[in-house]
């Protein structure tokens, strides 16, 4: 028996070193990704494509780009929930089974693959063809330009956030949407005399309660303030117009405009998206999308009682009123060691072509492009109430001075879940706010790992 | 009891036969005790997809990794092991994965123990409300975490029909009742299964001794007490390893219904390493979380082996 245990432990110290070299031997594998790689499949370019409904306007200018080209555009449906998309790229990246064109949300996302050298510098396409910059808005191009590369061309819709109503619910309480937040204060008490949610809020999903931060930051301080205080300078999380913005989310919190039990609410399951549509919340700060989610549930709502309106004036605030938040588009990334630029760079051509745009326009999304309004005004598919819709969105977009990129996008990766949960648990009151701005000051320091 | 002895001869003379062909065609030392090739693909399963993935992890423990190979893991020395022991995360889900343990154990035991006995019983309407009970066994645990979720939603679910109950019904938001929710479903979810094998360890019991009990005036209390339990020793130990094992490794309904929320109140090790590993991209940390919950959940199974006896495990039916 002594034997058979000292064959058994030498067969596991056999294991334990063959995996560590086989570790050893997967890190030296990883080499440098740079210039066009002849592993990659021949004529082929590949796209991974976020798998929602929403691809099927990629696909369709891979269908159109390949009618005329010899290399051919291959469409790959990746997975359609953001951590499992993400991660399907980061794995793939420095392999021969990389696509060659994937999809990101934003700077942030992409930082370490632009640090590993995992991605191609956009210049030399925006050289040959300035389109490829010049036809998008500035402040949503801008977004993926890292040291003066551009790494992103934007794709979907552009995806600010502000407050959708339900105008019955508002005029059975004799209100109109509020301009300003001592009025939105105001309508709180009216709204829950009425016995509904004045404020309907998806704290489940922790990401929905940062909407109403981000906006509060916006009026008190002013998005290049928040800007500076998302990439480290801790001085702004501790400035007085932070502690303002805070005092701003607490007195709303403390008085139930969101109800008492927002965190057991959730945007993803339809709890809110049920709330707004039949009549037991006024108000819900969303991004775009939510039209699209809000016509899905309730068609009916939509066409007869939605309404929405910019986020209100705080008075006294740093920031200006136009000041805007939320996601400002998807980008298309291209992997370093693609074999065919060239084919990559006509077909990035595509997503500032009218038959492009006008596709995205049918799935409910706003192209990020400077010619999006035209398109829309001139679109017949859509109805009356979408093309009102989407001019505003325009509108918010354009003349707004800043567009802050959603925080949780914004600080590094290995932050994000720490922010949202901060975010979360000063609203619910399990930190006080000494607290949370300590917790922002770490966590946004953290960005030299 | 004659008749036992009668009945247990010919299976010795069998065994003993077995035991001669083996040594002689097999040519295995001990027969009838596997030797060192019959465990042979178990290890090399084992190796490969339990011991491998695991040096790997201490290994990736000492290094920062993004998941980018082209930024492949940087030794980093026992920085991430310093982080840990600073890190309230961590003691705070090591808490909140031993309460979900015992939480599971208490509930799901009884609740299977007496489910189970009772289904063991004869009568045919039994086996009908049994066969309903067992659905939720059936079940994706991603749908009815999904079916959950709008089932605890506190302005269309069962909270706004119940307000006596529930409150405001803000049940997934405050920690304490989120954690008895997610242990609740699954209570819901899985003691069916704990069902069965009570129901199947019950009717194994000698009716013998019941008929003997009741000669002596015991009621059925006393029987269920007396005889049934201590009969079902071995079955309860061996599903409490299932239920500790099973809420060790627990993660589909946390990440589906409150994502470790409200406030880490339901963040356990393993949803608590997905959340470094695959939101954060911190695969060092990540590996060290695993490496902890490795180590918890050794610990607790060694100390469960020694306590329960369920190395040394024997019948529980000597002289029958």
């Amino acid at each position: 028996m002594k034997n058979k245990n000292k064959t058994f432990s030498r067969i596991g110290a056999v294991a334990t070193a063959a995996a560590l070299a086989l570790g050893t031997a997967g890190c030296a594998s990883g080499t440098s990704a740079s210039g066009p790689s002849d592993d990659r499949p021949e004529n082929e370019v590949h796209i991974l494509v976020y798998g929602d409904a929403a691809a099927s306007a990629e696909k369709a200018a891979a269908d159109r780009f390949n009618a005329t080209s010899d290399v051919k555009i291959v469409v790959d449906n990746g997975p359609a929930a953001g951590s499992d998309y993400t991660t399907a790229v980061r794995t793939s990246l420095g392999t021969a089974n990389a696509p060659d064109i994937f999809m990101s949300w934003g700077s942030a996302d992409i930082q370490q693959a632009v640090d590993g050298g995992a991605l191609l510098s956009l210049n030399d396409f925006i050289d040959d063809d300035p389109a490829l910059r010049d036809s998008f808005i500035p402040t949503v191009f801008d977004e993926e330009v890292i040291d003066d590369e551009a790494y992103g061309i934007p794709m979907r819709g552009v995806a600010p956030t502000f407050l959708f109503t339900n105008e019955k619910v508002l005029a059975d309480a004799g209100l109109e949407p509020a301009t300003s937040w001592d009025e939105l204060l105001d309508q709180v008490d009216k709204l829950k005399a009425d016995g509904v949610t004045p404020v309907a809020l998806g704290g489940a999903d922790k990401w929905p309660t940062q909407m109403w931060y981000q906006y509060a930051f916006a009026r008190q301080l002013g998005n290049d303030d928040v800007a500076k205080g998302l990439a480290g300078d801790g001085d702004v999380w501790s400035s007085d117009g932070s502690e303002r913005a805070l005092e701003d989310i607490s007195t709303l919190a403390g008085n139930d405009a969101f109800g008492t039990a927002f965190d057991s609410v959730g945007y993803s399951n339809n709890g809110t998206t049920a709330l707004l549509s039949q009549g037991k919340a006024a108000y819900e700060l969303m991004g775009t999308w939510n039209y699209a989610t809000l016509k899905a549930a309730a068609p009916d709502f939509v066409e007869n009682d939605l309404g929405w309106t910019a986020f209100p004036s705080i008075s006294g605030g740093e920031g200006e009123d136009g000041e805007i938040a939320g996601n400002l588009s998807n980008y298309y990334n291209v992997t370093a060691d693609t074999r065919y630029p060239d084919t990559v760079r006509d077909f990035l051509k595509e997503l500032y072509s009218d038959d492009f745009q006008k596709d995205q326009i049918a799935l409910g999304n706003l192209p990020p492009t400077t010619s999006a309004n035209d398109l829309v005004q001139a679109d017949t598919t859509i109805d009356d109430k979408n093309k009102e819709y989407l001019s505003f969105v325009f509108d918010l977009v354009e003349n707004a001075p800043t567009f802050q990129l959603s925080w949780d996008q914004t600080v590094p990766v290995e932050s994000k879940e720490r922010l949202t949960d901060a975010i979360a648990d000063y609203a619910n009151g399990s930190i006080d706010s000494e607290q949370w701005i300590s917790d922002m000051q770490s966590l946004t320091a953290a960005s030299d790992r | 009891m004659t008749r036992l002895a009668t009945l247990e001869r010919p299976t010795r003379e069998a065994e003993k036969t077995q035991r001669r062909t083996s040594t002689t065609k097999g040519g295995l030392l001990r027969a009838g005790r596997p030797g060192l090739v019959w465990a042979l693909p178990a290890t090399l399963f084992f190796g490969v997809f339990a011991l491998l993935p695991l040096a790997f992890a201490v290994y990736l423990s000492f290094t920062s990794y993004n998941g980018i190979r082209l930024s492949p893991p940087r030794f980093i020395g026992l920085e991430n092991w310093q982080r840990l022991i600073s890190d309230s995360a961590v003691g705070q889900s090591v808490v909140v994965t031993l309460t979900l343990v015992v939480l599971a154990v208490v509930t799901q035991i009884p609740l299977g123990l007496l489910t189970g006995v009772w289904a063991a019983g004869p009568r045919r309407g039994r086996a009908v409300v049994v066969a309903l009970y067992f659905i939720p066994l059936l079940m994706s645990t991603a749908a009815v975490s999904v079916v959950w979720g709008a089932l605890l939603d506190p302005n269309f679910g069962l909270p706004s029909a119940l307000p006596w109950l529930f409150g405001d019904g803000n049940i997934l938001g405050n920690r304490t009742s989120a954690l008895v929710a997610i242990a609740f479903i699954y209570l819901w979810g899985a003691s069916p299964l704990y069902t069965l094998i009570f129901q199947g360890a019950a009717r194994s019991v000698p009716a013998v001794l019941y008929q003997a009990a009741q000669m002596d005036g015991a009621g059925r209390v006393r029987q269920f007490f007396s005889i049934t339990v201590p009969q079902l020793r071995n079955t309860m130990i061996t599903c409490t390893i299932l239920i500790v094992v099973g809420t060790f490794t627990a993660f589909d309904i946390i990440l589906i219904l409150t994502r470790g929320g409200p406030s880490g109140g339901t963040s356990i090790l393993p949803y608590l390493m997905y959340e470094q590993g695959f939101i954060s991209y911190d695969l060092g940390y990540g590996s060290v979380i695993a490496l902890v919950l490795v180590v918890l959940a050794t610990i607790v199974s060694a100390v469960m082996v020694r306590v329960t006896g369920y190395d040394k495990m024997a019948g529980t039916q000597e002289g029958l």
